[in-house]
């Protein structure tokens, strides 16, 4: 229905002339819908003289009785038009309309008018051309959160509507899920009463009808979407249509001499001031004033008339044009929602940017395509932007038909009318790709900071006089100081003293060897520990100067493996070139020297090569077990064996330097031991190392002691004790180190590799035993090896 | 008589060869088994220069020849190092310490006395 405005008579005859267009406009829409196909003949029979039309009694303004009882309408004067040119007589009875469509169906009435569906024309012959156009309208009580505009989405209204009309026809013809619960009633008007009081949510009729009735009622605001313009046909029987051919004929003759137009001015106008007009009789009164005034213009009237509606429909269309072609091609996203957020239009970015066409949008809300990470926050915009309250630039992210997440920026505004919202209107930019491109820089940064948070070395930055701006965990690590600490400080913290005053220049030269270049320095640490570091620095520059990074790394740990690496090189090259010496000197010397006095002489250096040559054989053979050990693959030869044995076997093998050195040995076997499973040869290896070792260190007339004894655990324990120096408590945890030679005065000097008491161990545990040591200054070690009885 | 060699070596059979292929080179030769011995002994013996070795019990090389360079007595005597041990670093840190010389070991014994006198001629 048409807001009610007031406004002058010249405002009130331009709304007349737009009204008379938007007509035209709804008639040329609805052009294109079907009809039956004209049951014309060349020789059409004659008509009857006499004919009935029946018509509904409450149809205005097509058909309806005024207060005397007296028919009028468009509809009306059509018919008497049409019995005028056909020299016939019409006769016009107006009934509530199902009597009416009764009384045609038993063929008591010849001809109605009846808008156009598929069903009434399989079942009625629908005459062509047709007579107007009906705009057909869903009406409903305002303050409702959504205006469904299409009968289809009217599934939970309870829908009032005329009995028999189109409109019944059409949303009974619905499919059960679309299909509303509906209320028919005799009439439109009571149909509307059934809105009014509430029986119903929604009627659906003709628009100028329900208009008229609202109007009668003095219902003041109602809302009305247009939601369908149906043909409206002169209908008569599928059995007569042959005989009303002449009917035919004389209606396409009316239209084309513009009788319909005429109809259409004198009956079909939209009333524009609604308040006067409450009464019908006073719309009666106007009407028939503006018929008069159409008719007293007459022809040159009705010429101006239609040139100034035609140039305004042309100013009108240039000046849509030009906004709308301005819409349509804007790159942005444009659209505009009625106050329920249904979309009144929508540009063509718009449906590319989302993927819907035209026919689907118009079914749809905004809230449609507003993705559901975004609904809450458009949700409260679209109420604040209700509730009057002007917002700036806002974002959201839609969803296109396909499923993508658009992200969108821009602004909404309103239009008002009289202070009521009619409309919200907003114009977006797709920004995805940039917030994509945002997204991806932002994760790449949380990538870089955590990567250069969480990687060991340290990484700090300078600025050019050298005061440190970042320096990650790693780095506040190594120099040994709380996070957040450094920032802010000179790096000459990190730098020891002693170079800090050497030289005052220490730090450019130190950034100038090291930009680029992988450098070894000194860092000191919070506790002013000094420790090596590698240190390489780059140059960069940003808005703010030039900068330094430097990437460190504290070394002190690779140092000392490679000091570890170096001193066994070291004692191995020595513990190989010592016996070497011997060897070589002996030999030049008794090949090149004449002059060595005796025999004695000769002989004593061919014992000196000879000894020095076994030497160098144990010492490759310990080299070649700790490897072995070492690497796991000492293959031992296990067997059920007798203890005593291992005991005899390995007193057997140093009985020789004992008696060399002065030293008794004493074997002192336990009744009853258990076997035990072992590699005899490893593990005579492993006693023997133990006995040599106590050898060494054994006074001269002291004794030896090897004894075997059965272990707590079940298994045995074998012991060698000597009488010698002891050693210090310190120095008991590196007995079984490597090259470990303890420097224990006294002791017979002995060609130790150093790799003995490793070995040993190896041997035992490779065997599951165990192997430990106790000893005291003064009072003489003694070894324990326990294993595991067979 | 020829230069007094003072010699430090833990090893037996070393001291027998170069004891041998040094006295035949015209040197007289004295033998201590440690460092420490030799600091004992240094004050009656007044060699001429000292032999070392760097890996002896008690007392290792570059100790003994600290202890020589801090008495006013042995600072300027002339020591050789004459050692196994060989890496360059090794070789590098006798020197610094304030050896007039380094031999490595296996050393030659035919030339042993021409390369101490070479060393001592520099």
């Amino acid at each position: 229905m048409t807001p009610a405005t007031r406004g002058g008579v010249g405002a009130a005859a331009r709304r007349l002339a737009f009204g008379a267009l938007a007509l035209v406009v709804c008639a040329a829409a609805a052009a294109g819908q079907p009809a039956t196909p004209p049951a014309t003949s060349t020789e059409a029979p004659p008509l009857p003289p006499r004919l009935v039309y029946g018509g509904d009694r409450a149809f205005p303004p097509f058909e309806y009785l005024d207060d005397n009882g007296q028919a009028r309408g468009f509809n009306v004067e059509l018919v008497r038009a049409l019995a005028e040119r056909l020299g016939v007589r019409i006769d016009v009875e107006l009934r509530a309309w199902p009597e009416t469509v009764a009384r045609f169906d038993r063929h008591e009435v010849d001809l109605v008018s009846m808008a156009y569906s598929d069903l009434r024309a399989e079942r009625y012959a629908l005459l062509v051309p047709r007579t107007w156009t009906l705009d057909q309208a869903v009406v409903f009580r305002p303050g409702r959160r959504t205006y469904p505009n299409r009968l289809d989405l009217l599934q939970s209204e309870t829908v009032a509507v005329e009995d028999l009309s189109v409109m019944q026809v059409l949303l009974d013809g619905l499919p059960e899920v679309q299909r509303p619960a509906l209320l028919a009633f005799e009439s439109q008007r009571a149909a509307l009463d059934a809105l009014v009081n509430g029986q119903a949510t929604a009627v659906v009729g003709n628009s100028l009808t329900l208009g008229y009735w609202a109007r009668q009622a003095g219902v003041e605001r109602l809302v009305s979407v247009p939601v369908k313009s149906v043909a409206y046909h002169l209908t008569t029987q599928k059995d007569r249509a042959a005989a009303f051919a002449r009917l035919a004929d004389a209606l396409a003759a009316f239209r084309d001499s513009d009788g319909i137009d005429r109809l259409v001015e004198r009956h079909l106008v939209v009333p524009t001031r609604d308040p006067e007009w409450h009464q019908y009789a006073s719309y009666l009164g106007i009407s028939a004033l503006v018929a008069a005034v159409l008719l007293v213009g007459a022809v040159g009237w009705n010429r101006s008339l239609s040139r100034q509606v035609e140039r305004r429909t042309a100013e009108l269309r240039d000046s849509e044009e030009r906004y709308r072609d301005l819409f349509e091609h804007a790159n942005d996203l444009i659209q505009s929602m009625d106050p329920g957020g249904r979309y009144l239009f929508v540009n063509r970015s718009w449906l590319r940017t989302l993927g819907y066409d035209e026919e689907e949008v118009r079914g749809m809300t905004f809230f449609d395509v507003v993705h559901p990470d975004s609904l809450q926050h458009c949700q409260r915009l679209f109420a604040r932007v209700h509730a009057g309250e002007q917002i700036g630039p806002v974002r959201a992210d839609f969803v296109s038909k396909a499923g993508r997440r658009i992200t969108v920026e821009g602004s909404v505004s309103v239009k008002a009318v009289d202070g009521r919202i009619v409309a919200t209107r907003a114009i977006f930019h797709d920004v995805t790709a940039r917030q994509m491109a945002e997204d991806a820089l932002r994760a790449s940064e949380a990538r870089s900071r955590s990567l250069i948070h969480n990687m060991l070395g340290g990484l700090i930055t300078l600025d050019e006089r050298g005061s440190i701006e970042t320096i990650n965990a790693s780095g506040e690590r190594i120099f040994g100081y709380e996070p957040g600490e450094l920032v802010g400080q000179h790096v000459s913290v990190l730098i020891p003293e002693t170079l800090r005053a050497s030289s005052p220049t220490f730090l450019q030269e130190a950034f100038r060897e090291a930009i680029g270049r992988v450098t070894e320095w000194e860092g000191r640490r919070k506790s002013g520990r000094v420790f090596p570091i590698e240190l390489s620095f780059f140059e960069f520059h940003d808005g703010s100067g030039r900068h330094f990074a430097g990437s460190i790394r504290d070394i002190s740990e690779r140092r000392e493996v490679d000091r570890l690496k170096n001193e066994f090189v070291s004692t191995v090259s020595h513990e190989l070139r010592t016996p070497l010496t011997s060897i070589k000197g002996a030999m030049q010397l008794l090949l090149h020297d004449e002059s060595l006095a005796g025999a004695g002489e000769l002989k004593q250096l061919v014992a000196v090569a000879l000894n020095n040559t076994e030497r160098l054989i144990r010492i490759v053979n310990d080299m070649l077990d700790v490897a072995k050990i070492e690497a796991g693959k000492l293959n031992l030869q296990r067997r059920r064996t007798a203890v005593g044995d291992l005991v005899r076997t390995s007193v057997q093998n140093v009985e020789q330097i004992a008696r060399g050195a002065g030293v008794g040995l004493v074997a002192d076997v336990a009744d009853g031991l258990p076997a035990v499973d072992v590699d005899p040869d490893r593990m005579v290896q492993a006693l023997v190392n133990l006995l040599s070792n106590a050898l060494k260190f054994a006074p001269e007339g002291s004794d030896v002691t090897i004894a075997a004894r059965r272990a707590a655990g079940g298994g045995v324990t074998l012991s060698v004790s000597d009488r010698g120096p002891g050693i210090p408590a310190g120095e008991v945890s590196r007995l079984f180190e490597k090259f470990q030679q303890l420097d224990r005065g006294g002791g017979r000097r002995m060609y130790g590799t150093g790799l003995g008491l490793p070995i040993t161990r190896g041997l035992v545990e490779q065997h599951g035993g165990r192997i430990d040591v106790s000893s005291a200054p003064g009072e003489g070690t003694t070894f324990r090896i326990t294993l595991a009885g067979a | 008589m020829g230069l007094h060699i003072l010699m430090a070596e833990d090893d037996p059979d070393i001291q027998l060869v170069a004891g041998l292929a040094l006295r035949k080179a015209g040197f007289t030769v004295t033998m201590v088994n440690t460092g420490m011995e030799l600091l004992r002994r240094i004050g009656d013996a007044k060699p001429d220069l000292v032999l070392l070795d760097w890996m002896m019990p008690e007392l290792d090389g570059p100790d003994t020849l600290a202890r020589l360079r801090e008495d006013e007595a042995t600072r300027d005597l002339p020591v050789i190092f004459m050692t196994a041990k060989s890496q360059g670093f090794e070789v590098e840190r006798g020197l610094k310490l304030g050896a007039k010389g380094y031999i490595i070991k296996p050393f030659d014994a035919l030339t042993l006395g021409d390369q101490v006198k070479a060393i001592l001629g520099r």
